[in-house]
C-alpha cells in the first residue's frame, strides 16, 4: 500500500518537472551553439568532421582486414561516445548543481535526467550523420535495421543506470570523477572501436566479448547495419542482461542515497 | 484536520560541515576509518517547534548562523527532518535566493521560463503571469538581452517578480528585499502587504527591523538552532535587541 502511494507520488511529481527537464535540455542545446555561425549544423558536422580525420588515420593501418571502414569506425565511434559521454555528463549532474538544490524545491533526479536527455538529443544528430555516412559509403539498409529501436533500448538503460550511479557516487566523493575518467581510458582501448576484435590475443578478445558491455552494443550495431544480419541471441541476452543490471544498481543507489545527499552538494 | 498551515513539531535538521582543515596523516587514517572524512555531523536546528495559522506572518529573527535559513529550508521541503515532523498544507513559493537557476547566457525572458518551473509553476501558470512579471520588473526592453548583462538590482527585481507571480498559498522568504534600491524594496513590500491581505502566509527572514515590523504581527526569535521566544513582534523583537546589545568583543 504504501509503495503505491510512493509511486503514484514520484509520477505525480514526474509529471510535474517533466516540463523542467525538457527546458533544461533546449537550454544546454541553445547555449551550446548560440553566437557561432553555423549554429545547430554542428551538431551533424562535429561528429563528420572526426570520422573523416579517424578515417585517414586508422584506414591505412586496418585497410586490409576491415570491409568498409568508414561505416565500421562511425559506427563504433558513435556507440562508444554515447557511452561515454553520456555517464561523465550524467555524472556531474547532481554535483554541478549543488547550489540550486540547495536552494529550490526540485527533485534531485530532475539533473541526471536532463543531462541524459540532452546526451540522447546528441545522439539523435549523430544518428543523422550516420545517414550522410551511409549515404556516401553506398552502404544499402536492410531490414535488420528495424532492429535498431531494441538496441537503443538496451544501450539507453545501460548507460542511464550506469550514470545515475556514478552520480550519486560522485556527489559524495570526488575520487569517483577521477577513477572514471581513467577507467573510460582503458574502456575505450578494450572496445573495437578502431581495431578488428580479430587482431586481439585470443584471452582478451574472449574477456572482451563476455565482459565488456560497450562491445555488446557497439557489436549490434554492426551486425545492423553493416554485416546486415541479426544479432547473435547471446550477444542481445548479454546487452539486455548488462543494462537492467546497471538500471537496477542506478535505481537501487539513488534511491537508498536521495534524502542525504542534499548534504553532501 | 488541523487549523494550522505550518506544523514543525521538534525538529532536528542535521548538516553536513564538510570541514576542511589540515591534517596529518595519522589523523587523516583515523578520519577515514570513522568515517568523518567526508561527512562532519552538526545540528543546524535542535527541537524546533512552530506553528503557523493561514493569514499569518511571522518574521525570523536571531543571528547569524543561528538557523534561520535552515528552519526556511525545513518548511519548504529541501531539507528534511532528521528526527520530529513538518507538515505543510499548501502552495510554496520559496523566495530562499531570488532568481534560483538564472543562466546568465539566457535571455530575461528565457530565464523568465526556467525560474518558473524551477519554482514548481507550470508552464501555463507562467504564459498567464508573464504580463504581470514583466510589469512589475519594469524590464520590458530588456527581456530579449542575456540576464548577465543585467545589473543586480535587475535580476532581483525579474527574480521577485517571477516568484511571487505564482499565487501561492505560503510565501518564504529569505533575506530578499536587501538586494535592490528604496523604490524596489518598497514595491516589493506592497506587493507582499497586498498578498498578506489575499490571506496568503508569510514566513520572513530579515535583518531589517524595520521590515519586519511593517510586515509581521508575529515574530519568533532563533539561536543555536533552538526557539528563544515566539510572540508578538515588537516584544520579540524588543527582547533580541536586548540579547544583541551585548558588546561581543572586548
Amino acid at each position: 500500500m504504501q509503495l503505491f502511494t510512493q509511486l503514484g507520488l514520484a509520477v505525480r511529481n514526474g509529471r510535474k518537472f517533466f516540463p523542467l527537464v525538457q527546458n533544461l535540455v533546449s537550454r544546454e542545446m541553445k547555449k551550446k551553439y548560440r553566437r557561432s555561425i553555423l549554429g545547430y549544423i554542428w551538431c551533424v558536422l562535429n561528429p563528420l568532421l572526426v570520422m573523416l580525420i579517424l578515417n585517414a588515420v586508422f584506414s591505412t593501418m586496418f585497410h586490409n582486414n576491415i570491409e568498409n571502414y568508414p561505416v565500421y569506425l562511425f559506427t563504433g565511434r558513435m556507440i562508444y561516445t554515447f557511452i561515454t559521454t553520456s555517464t561523465q555528463s550524467v555524472e556531474r549532474s547532481i554535483r554541478s548543481n549543488g547550489p540550486l538544490l540547495r536552494k529550490a524545491r526540485i527533485p534531485i533526479y530532475v539533473f541526471p535526467l536532463a543531462n541524459f536527455s540532452t546526451a540522447v538529443v546528441d545522439f539523435g544528430f549523430n544518428c543523422v550523420a550516420f545517414i550522410i555516412v551511409l549515404l556516401f559509403t553506398r552502404t544499402p539498409v536492410s531490414i535488420h535495421a528495424l532492429f535498431l529501436p531494441v538496441l537503443l533500448a538496451q544501450l539507453f538503460t545501460f548507460c542511464f543506470g550506469l550514470g545515475l550511479f556514478l552520480a550519486q557516487c560522485s556527489a559524495r566523493v570526488r575520487d569517483t570523477d577521477f577513477l572514471y575518467t581513467a577507467f573510460c581510458t582503458a574502456w575505450m582501448y578494450l572496445t573495437p572501436v578502431f581495431y578488428p576484435i580479430v587482431s586481439l590475443p585470443e584471452g582478451l578478445s574472449s574477456a572482451i566479448t563476455n565482459w565488456n558491455p560497450a562491445y555488446f552494443y557497439v557489436q549490434q550495431m554492426r551486425d545492423l547495419f553493416l554485416y546486415h544480419q541479426w544479432p547473435e541471441a547471446g550477444l542481445f541476452w548479454h546487452g539486455t542482461a548488462a543494462a537492467l543490471l546497471f538500471l537496477a544498481i542506478g535505481l537501487t543507489s539513488y534511491w537508498k542515497s536521495r534524502d542525504t545527499l542534499i548534504l553532501y552538494v | 484536520m488541523s487549523q494550522y498551515v505550518i506544523e514543525v513539531n521538534d525538529a532536528w535538521v542535521r548538516f553536513n560541515l564538510a570541514m576542511q582543515k589540515p591534517m596529518s596523516a595519522k589523523e587523516y587514517f583515523y578520519a577515514l576509518t570513522h568515517r568523518e572524512l567526508l561527512f562532519q555531523e552538526f545540528f543546524a536546528l535542535r527541537g524546533v517547534s512552530l506553528r503557523m495559522q493561514a493569514g499569518e506572518s511571522m518574521g525570523l529573527v536571531g543571528r547569524n548562523g543561528s538557523g534561520k535559513s535552515t528552519l526556511l529550508k525545513l518548511i519548504t521541503g529541501i531539507l528534511r527532518p532528521y528526527r520530529g515532523t513538518v507538515r505543510v498544507d499548501g502552495r510554496i513559493a520559496p523566495l530562499l535566493e531570488l532568481g534560483a537557476g538564472f543562466d546568465g547566457e539566457l535571455t530575461g525572458r528565457e530565464n523568465i521560463t526556467m525560474n518558473g518551473l524551477i519554482l514548481g509553476m507550470s508552464k501555463r501558470d507562467i504564459a498567464a503571469a508573464f504580463d504581470d512579471i514583466v510589469d512589475f520588473s519594469g524590464l520590458k526592453d530588456f527581456l530579449d538581452v542575456p540576464i548577465k548583462n543585467y545589473s543586480s538590482g535587475m535580476k532581483a527585481r525579474l527574480g521577485f517578480a517571477v516568484a511571487t507571480s505564482a499565487h501561492p498559498d505560503i510565501l518564504i522568504a529569505d533575506e530578499v528585499l536587501s538586494t535592490g534600491d528604496k523604490a524596489f524594496q518598497a514595491r516589493c513590500e506592497g506587493r507582499i502587504e497586498e498578498m498578506l491581505s489575499g490571506g496568503t502566509t508569510l514566513l520572513f527572514v530579515s535583518h531589517s527591523a524595520a521590515s519586519v515590523q511593517r510586515l509581521c504581527r508575529k515574530a519568533a526569535w532563533i539561536n543555536e538552532g533552538q526557539i528563544m521566544m515566539t510572540g508578538d513582534t515588537r516584544e520579540v523583537l524588543a527582547a533580541y535587541d536586548e540579547s544583541t546589545a551585548v558588546p561581543a568583543k572586548g
